[in-house]
C-alpha cells in the first residue's frame, strides 16, 4: 500500500512535522505529579526552533517564570534550568520528589 | 546489584533471603544492612487511608541505578538490592528496600544510609495521599532530609 507523502515524512523522520520543503524539530514536554495536574495535560510537543534552554520550553508551555524549587530532566538525566535544549530532546517539569 | 520497581505488596525477608541465597556465596560477605520503609496510617497529623505512588519510567530506574552504583564503588560493596513500590499502597506495606552487602559493618551501615537519602533526594517518585476524612486527597510537598 502507498504512503502519502505526510505519512512518509512522519515515519522517515521521527519528531519530525512535514512543512511543505522544510522540516520542523520538536521537543517533547513531560510534566509529573502536582505539575502535571497544575498544567492540565501529561506532555506536549513544541518547536526546537522557537526555544534555546530549559527555561525558554518552561515558559513556551507555561507563560510563567521557573519554579526555583522545580526539577528538570532532558532525556531522562537532570539537568539545570540554563541547559540548552536540542531536537527530538524529552524534557520533564516536576515538583521534589517524594519517594522512600 | 538489582534494582526493581514492584506495582504489588513484596516481603523484604524473603526478597533478601532470595537474592542472597542466588547472588551471594557463603564467606564471601562479613556484614549486611537492611533498610525497609513502611507506609504510615498518619502524616503531617492526619489519617491516611491509602497512597499513590507516581514515578517517572525510565529515569526512576536509571537514577536508582546510578546512586546504587556510585554508593557501590565508593563503599567497595560485595552486593546491593534495591526494590521500591509504585502505584497504590496501603498502610503496613513496604514501600522501599535497601539492603547491602559488604565485607565489613562500616561499608555496610555507610552505604546503605548513603543509598537511601540519595533515593529519597533524587529519585523521581511522588507521592499522592488519600486521608481518612472526605476523601481528600494530597500530594506530599516533600521529603524531609535524613529524619
Amino acid at each position: 500500500m502507498a504512503l502519502s507523502l505526510t505519512a512518509y515524512y512522519s515515519l522517515s523522520f521521527q519528531n519530525t512535522v512535514c512543512r511543505g520543503y522544510r522540516y520542523s524539530m520538536t521537543i517533547n514536554v513531560r510534566f509529573f505529579a502536582s505539575l502535571r495536574e497544575r498544567i492540565g495535560v501529561a506532555q506536549t510537543e513544541i518547536q526546537a526552533d522557537s526555544v534555546n534552554d530549559v527555561r525558554d520550553v518552561w515558559l513556551a508551555v507555561s507563560h510563567q517564570p521557573l519554579d526555583e524549587e522545580m526539577l528538570v530532566a532532558i532525556n531522562r538525566n537532570y539537568a539545570s534550568p540554563d541547559h540548552t535544549v536540542a531536537d527530538g530532546d524529552e524534557v520533564a517539569f516536576f515538583p521534589p520528589v517524594t519517594g522512600g | 546489584m538489582h534494582i526493581e520497581l514492584r506495582d504489588q505488596c513484596f516481603d523484604p525477608w524473603t526478597e533478601i533471603t532470595v537474592f542472597r541465597d542466588r547472588m551471594l556465596s557463603a564467606g564471601q560477605y562479613g556484614a549486611c544492612a537492611v533498610f525497609v520503609g513502611t507506609m504510615r496510617d498518619y502524616n503531617d497529623g492526619d489519617r491516611v487511608h491509602s497512597m499513590y505512588l507516581e514515578h517517572y519510567p525510565g529515569m526512576t530506574e536509571k537514577q536508582l541505578e546510578s546512586l546504587v552504583n556510585a554508593s557501590c564503588e565508593t563503599n567497595n560493596l560485595i552486593e546491593a538490592l534495591v526494590v521500591h513500590r509504585v502505584g497504590s499502597v496501603n498502610p503496613g506495606e513496604d514501600i522501599v528496600l535497601v539492603a547491602v552487602w559488604s565485607a565489613h559493618r562500616k561499608a555496610s551501615f555507610d552505604a546503605c544510609r548513603e543509598i537511601m537519602e540519595a533515593l529519597k533526594s533524587t529519585a523521581p517518585f511522588w507521592k499522592k495521599e488519600t486521608l481518612d476524612d472526605q476523601n481528600s486527597e494530597r500530594w506530599v510537598h516533600r521529603n524531609t532530609p535524613d529524619s
